[in-house]
């Protein structure tokens, strides 16, 4: 099946969800027009214009590219370790009951605790990083784990009678089947890695860093700038996840026939 | 030759299998018939190395190749990709022209029909060099008009092999078995061992009709 859109039903999609967003805009601006503080609100036009004014300074884009590298490493080192961890603890049990609990406890604790736990061990510059990077691996282990406990065993008696080497079962029969369950935990995992490793930011300070500004923002009231940057957080996160999806669809064409 | 000895397997007390000698000869086709449930499966998955909690001997089994009752095939990958990952990539294609199915090699199980899946898993099957082919059902859900043609690709690729054969329809066994074990549904006591004399492709329908009551007595 192919879902093929006709062009005329594509700028018709386009074209609400353009009046949508005009919709918000124009109410953002009635709210901006009828609360009149710009210590509270500012307007939509001052915060494109402070974001114009932003991206011409050095700053902007050494706290930019830094938060992004900080938190995508912390990111990808959980990927890693995941499926690491995973393979681990569904093949030998011991490593099971060993891991169950640690995980558990990072995806009950409050991410705040951890921040601030992690400001006292690591120092602040790594905070966003392990953040991130604690955010991701539960995520990523838990649905790995369900993946490799669900690969269908009359696919890997197949695999036996055919004998198959460990290789090839690997690459045949284990990461098709649980492929699936790893792309969507990697795009869940980059929301949530994106967001908790800002907030880790705006606690832990490092010198440069989008969090950082947050929080100078937020000490000299700067509201034009808490807004500017915080629509820099909400850009960089859609342009992130479209990048990640459109990867993930090109690595997983194959399987969308 | 595949040699059976005292062959027992039991499910929690419960003994499927009690007992069993039988030997399947080499280069001809066993069908094995029974009730449902009887312990064919079991007996298969014996014999293929999937199963290995049972008692006694299992000889001579050599290199297995087998179709499984369900097709079992790798959603993610196409008819050709499927019958590939056990063959070199000519037997794959000669072995889909065969069935009827070049026109279907780029496609993915999910848009073929029962019929055409079971074809290519039995195609799998076929493409692999093996001393032992197990066929549990092979022909199951396929077309009538497609019997005839399945039936002498099966003789075709049986040649030098071991072949045991499961089916529900009697007039497989007919068209193409040497040799008819008909097991009882307890314990799986072996009731009739019917050996055909004519080869199967030189049997026309009035031995078919004679071979059928032979089995239906």
């Amino acid at each position: 099946m192919t879902n093929s859109i006709t062009p005329h039903k594509k700028t018709k999609v386009i074209t609400k969800k353009l009046l949508a967003i005009a919709f918000w805009i124009l109410l953002w601006q009635v709210a901006y027009t009828a609360v009149a503080q710009e210590i509270l609100i500012v307007s939509p036009v001052q915060v494109i214009t402070r974001l114009f004014e932003l991206v011409r300074l050095p700053e902007f884009w050494l706290s930019t590219l830094l938060s992004i590298s900080r938190i995508m490493l912390g990111y990808l080192i959980a990927v890693v370790v995941g499926v690491l961890l995973a393979v681990l603890t569904t093949k030998i049990s011991f490593f099971y009951d060993l891991f169950y609990p640690v995980l558990s406890l990072i995806k009950a604790m409050p991410v705040a605790s951890f921040i601030i736990l992690a400001l006292v061990w690591i120092g602040r510059d790594n905070v966003p990083m392990f953040i991130s990077f604690l955010m991701v691996l539960p995520i990523v282990w838990s649905n790995v784990s369900a993946g490799i406990n669900g690969v269908d065993k009359g696919l890997l008696e197949v695999a036996k009678v055919f004998e198959f080497s460990s290789a090839k079962t690997v690459l045949k029969v284990y990461v098709p089947s649980v492929l699936p369950m790893f792309l969507s935990a990697c795009t869940t995992g980059l929301g949530f890695a994106w967001k908790a490793g800002i907030s880790a930011e705006v606690i832990s300070v490092p010198e440069y860093s989008i969090g950082t500004q947050l929080y100078h923002a937020k000490i000299y009231i700067e509201t034009q700038d808490l807004f500017a940057w915080t629509l820099v957080v909400v850009l960089l996160s859609v342009l992130i996840e479209k990048m990640v999806v459109y990867l993930i669809s090109k690595f997983d064409g194959r399987r969308t026939s | 030759m595949i040699k059976l000895e005292n062959l027992s397997k039991s499910f929690e007390d419960n003994f499927v299998i009690d007992n069993l000698n039988v030997d399947f000869l080499d280069n001809s086709i066993t069908c094995v018939l029974s009730a449902s449930g009887a312990g064919k499966t079991t007996m298969l998955r014996i014999i293929s190395g999937l199963e290995k909690d049972y008692l006694g001997k299992v000889i001579g089994a050599g290199k297995v190749s087998v179709t499984f009752q369900e097709d079992r095939l790798f959603d993610w990958l196409t008819a050709l990709q499927n019958i590939e990952i056990v063959s070199d990539s000519k037997t794959a294609k000669k072995l889909l022209e065969q069935m009827g199915l070049s026109a279907q090699a780029d496609k993915y199980p999910n848009q073929l029909s029962g019929g055409m899946r079971r074809r290519i898993s039995l195609a799998r099957s076929l493409a692999v060099q093996s001393d032992t082919l197990i066929l549990d059902e092979p022909l199951k859900g396929l077309d009538v008009a497609l019997k005839q043609s399945v039936y002498s690709l099966i003789l075709d690729y049986s040649k030098g092999k071991t072949v045991i054969m499961t089916t529900h329809d009697v007039i497989d066994a007919v068209n193409i078995a040497d040799r008819i074990l008909y097991f009882s549904a307890n314990g799986f006591k072996i009731e009739k061992d019917i050996a055909f004399e004519i080869p199967p492709k030189q049997r026309d329908e009035k031995i078919i009709n004679k071979y059928m009551e032979q089995i239906m007595e």
